[in-house]
């Protein structure tokens, strides 16, 4: 209702217009110092118009969705000053089916989700009473909205249930801090797993254990694989593809990882976070490889980059939620890497002198074109004769991305785990990485 | 009248403590990528929260719109028992006191009167110069935005302050590319002082090209252990990461061996070291009057002649400690609560000139500017913007790919010379805690010298 008066409105001053109304309720509560500290309800109604208006396009964001008259008139302003529009909004076009609405996770009371965090808390306490534990339990309903003077319409609900849970051990000036986070749409975030994952850390880095700066065989857990997909991500995106500062542009067809390497972005992954009927322009979503044996097959594209580029929009133009305030840019729904063969216990168990690696601090900074991936080593373990000696610390983790998984990779674990709620990894393992250790 | 209507729904509640913020806010954004404008957009955000206290638990709801207000509160109210009913704790906020204000913003060029083809002639201008950087120049990244915020803020002790704040920021960046190497480079300017800020950057924008280009050739650094100069920004994100979010006190209060680390008086660094976080620099991002739970801002000490002196407190934080607070409890904007946040954080001058630093170093790392860092408490990272080698006292070749790493204490404790000059740099980014980020902070400090720190790569 409110997008066709918003789309009447702009209709008469516009060529094209489009809409998207983004609206969400979420609950989180949660505990720190293994207390229940917060429970919170927060509530967001947030409206975005585009035009294109006299060959140019604008876009303006507002909460106050009683007022379109104001959001017209600040989408023709900005247009007046935008960039040419040389791609059109979406047209009619069928919604990927896919199931992202959990009654369970909606009717998920405040009483069970401070029931699950205090169960993990308590865990922790029992096996350690000096461990600050910190557990954050959200459900969250979204409302997705869109519509276009093209004849786009499409509406959807998403539910999301988020656990994150670890905690914080201090003693002396040695810190050792060990969480995670896991993320559905339905209610079935495995809480067992990620409560054994939580309490097998504190287990095995309870002891810390010598580093020389050297060459190792690193095994690299979904979490830590993390920060090589972000690489590849900013090179898949279809904008710095058409700007030509992606070094894979024009690389379509050509091998840029090996050949055990293959990544999909899978917008129907059953669970997943990331999971949608249609990107946030109205694209129908759907999988399509990325990297296949090493190939890359396809760019993250939104509209705009996919006009550019003259390929097909592959449903990956994303806003920035709860804001809305950046405009749709590419970026990955879910991203699906395949396995290997070999299990993860034999892979640890083969290694005679290596790291596990886990958590990376300020991996993510730097420039990622050049793929140098630098990150602190926040939580690590050696392993010595195939067993997890104990923890590492105080030791730097490079790579080049593009490098260690094409030169440096061994081999690829045969398990896969949902990490962080929408990217499905096994472990990996690389040769010669470089350890920086303070001596 | 808001003030009534808020003071009315805040008296007379079942609850230790309450407040009430109101928050409007208009945001301009211009961004050049690549060859050609990409973005212009506006936004206005309306909305506002209540939080409430009972029993040391506290309840929180945001939302768009001020119907039905007294419901919002109830559940706030409703929400905090539920941890009032699981805990046996007492609520202790500092006590601070009842204050009644406007703040306007005073700016001699308000970005409001400025319109939006002026600015983005500006940009567009900057965007040319970066362009017009060489045949390797790729792509620029300009980007601007101005945002103004009319917040109002009640709570249940009678304090009710309206402040006006202004913050905007211009990144200039450059994207190089030859035979499938990127390198990128940006420089920037920030502040909460006018629209002039953003004016006359045209050498600035020239450089930020050609330094682009320039680390085409440098060769990535070998990794080891160096003795490093920090330029002030970098010095400012590393004082930033390596001891600011140390001292925030929301992490520390109910902590007890974190208490224990971080207890008053503890020798840090050495005696020429002097750290503090203030709200009071002017025009700056960082600067501001009233935190978000009303408390006056200050000058805060950290470090004083080496030694922990302060921490940045939330009114809780302060109560639970019996310390004063310090006006840091800070929200990103009104879907949050308030933490306990940094303003402007710095390293306060010492006595070392640049040639002083690099005489003595035969083989060192002179680093400048930020591509960002993060700490874990104990250890931090963060990334230079730019870098050169320092070779037998002299200033060398440039490298790329510097990332620092270390233990906080002992890195503080290793800083062995403290520059003369200082200055405050600001740029689009911001502070990112919890959810809450980017957060308009800012950091300053002289050139610092470090000895023995890591710096990752390959031997």
């Amino acid at each position: 209702m409110m997008l066709d008066r918003l789309l009447e409105l702009a209709a008469p001053k516009t060529e094209q217009a489009e809409a998207f109304l983004y609206r969400a309720q979420a609950t989180p509560v949660e505990f720190r110092s293994s207390r229940l500290k917060n429970v919170e309800t927060v509530e967001n109604e947030v409206l975005c118009l585009r035009v294109i208006a006299g060959g140019r396009l604008g876009i303006s964001v507002t909460t106050k969705a009683s007022q379109p008259e104001d959001l017209v008139e600040a989408a023709l302003a900005t247009a007046r000053e935008g960039r040419q529009a040389s791609f059109s909004f979406q047209g009619p076009g069928r919604a990927a089916e896919v199931n992202i609405f959990s009654r369970d996770v909606q009717d998920l009371g405040v009483e069970e989700l401070v029931n699950t965090g205090q169960g993990l808390i308590d865990s922790l306490k029992e096996l350690d009473e000096s461990i600050q534990g910190m557990a954050g339990v959200e459900k969250k309903v979204e409302e997705m909205h869109l519509a276009s003077s093209q004849g786009m319409q499409h509406s959807y609900s998403r539910t999301l249930y988020s656990v994150v849970f670890g905690g914080e051990l201090v003693e002396g000036q040695n810190f050792l801090q060990v969480y995670d986070y896991d993320a559905r749409t339905d209610s079935k975030v495995d809480i067992e797993n990620l409560r054994t994952r939580i309490l097998e850390g504190f287990r095995l880095a309870r002891k810390n254990v010598d580093i020389k700066s050297g060459q190792y065989r690193v095994i690299l857990t979904p979490m830590a694989l993390q920060f090589l997909l972000m690489r590849y991500g900013a090179c898949l995106n279809g904008t710095a593809v058409e700007k030509e500062i992606s070094p894979w542009t024009g690389k379509l067809g050509d091998k840029v990882l090996d050949s055990r390497i293959t990544l999909h972005d899978d917008p129907g992954l059953p669970g997943a976070a990331g999971s949608v009927p249609v990107d946030d322009e109205g694209t129908p979503a759907r999988r399509k490889p990325l990297i296949e044996e090493g190939v890359l097959k396809n760019y993250l594209l939104d509209l705009s980059s996919a006009q550019a580029l003259s390929l097909d929009p592959t449903g990956n133009g994303f806003r920035s939620k709860p804001l809305l305030n950046s405009p749709p840019r590419p970026s990955s729904s879910n991203v699906v890497m395949e396995g290997g063969q070999t299990p993860l216990a034999e892979m640890i168990s083969s290694t005679s002198d290596g790291l596990l690696v886990d958590h990376l601090m300020g991996a993510w900074a730097g420039n990622p074109y050049s793929g140098e991936v630098n990150g602190n080593i926040s939580l690590g373990y050696r392993i010595q004769g195939g067993e997890i000696t104990g923890r590492i610390k105080d030791a730097m983790f490079s790579v080049n991305a593009f490098e260690a998984l094409s030169q440096q990779l061994v081999d690829l674990s045969r398990e896969t785990r949902l990490a962080v709620g929408r990217t499905l990894l096994p472990h990996v393992l690389l040769e010669d990485v470089n350890i920086s250790a303070k001596e | 009248m808001v003030e009534s209507y808020l003071k009315s729904l805040l008296t007379g509640q079942d609850a230790d403590y309450l407040e009430i913020r109101v928050e409007d806010t208009l945001v301009n954004e211009l961004a050049f990528r690549g060859k050609k404008l990409e973005d212009v957009g506006q936004s206005t955000a309306y909305g506002g929260n209540v939080r409430a206290l009972v029993n040391g638990g506290w309840g929180f709801v945001s939302f768009n719109s001020l119907d039905e207000l007294e419901n919002k509160v109830r559940l706030a109210i409703d929400q905090a028992r539920i941890i009032g009913k699981n805990t046996q704790e007492k609520s202790s906020l500092a006590s601070v006191p009842r204050i009644t204000d406007r703040v306007k913003v005073e700016t001699e060029s308000p970005p409001a009167q400025v319109s939006l083809s002026e600015k983005r002639a500006v940009t567009e201008d900057y965007h040319r110069l970066i362009l017009e950087g060489g045949p390797e120049i790729k792509s620029s990244n300009v980007i601007y935005f101005d945002r103004s915020t009319q917040l109002i803020f009640a709570n249940s002790e009678g304090t009710y302050i309206e402040q006006e704040k202004l913050d905007l920021a211009l990144g200039l960046g450059a994207v190089a590319t030859r035979n499938g190497l990127t390198q990128t480079f940006s420089k920037s300017v920030g502040g909460s002082s006018g629209y002039d800020l953003v004016r006359g950057l045209e050498d600035m924008a020239r450089v930020t090209a050609e330094t682009a280009v320039k680390m085409l050739d440098a060769p990535p650094i070998r990794g080891g252990e160096y003795t490093v100069v920090l330029d002030p920004v970098l010095a400012g994100v590393f004082v930033h990461e390596a001891f600011g979010h140390l001292s925030e006190a929301d992490e520390t209060f109910d902590n007890p061996s974190l208490l224990e680390l971080m207890k008053l008086g503890t020798v840090y660094g050495p005696p020429y070291l002097n750290i503090y976080d203030s709200g009071l620099h002017p025009g700056v991002r960082g600067y501001l009057r009233y935190d978000d739970e009303g408390v006056a801002t200050e000058k805060t000490y950290l470090i004083q002649e080496g030694r922990l002196v302060g921490r940045l407190h939330s009114r809780e934080s302060a109560g639970k400690l019996g310390e004063k607070p310090t006006g840091n409890a800070r929200a990103l904007d009104y879907r949050f609560r308030p933490i306990c946040r940094m303003r402007t954080t710095c390293i306060e001058p010492g006595q070392a000139s640049f040639d002083d630093m690099i005489s003595g170093i035969k083989e060192g790392v002179y680093a400048l500017g930020s591509q960002g860092g993060q700490t874990n408490g104990e250890m931090f990272t963060f990334t230079a913007g730019e870098a050169f080698m320092i070779r037998d006292g002299k200033i060398a070749e440039r490298v790329r790919d510097v990332t620092l790493t270390g233990n906080v204490f002992k890195t503080l404790a290793s800083i062995d010379m403290i520059g003369s000059d200082f200055s405050i740099k600001d740029g689009p980014g911001g502070c990112g805690k919890g959810h809450q980020s980017p957060l308009s902070t800012s950091f300053g400090s002289p050139h610092i010298r470090i000895q023995n720190v890591v710096i990752g790569g390959r031997k």
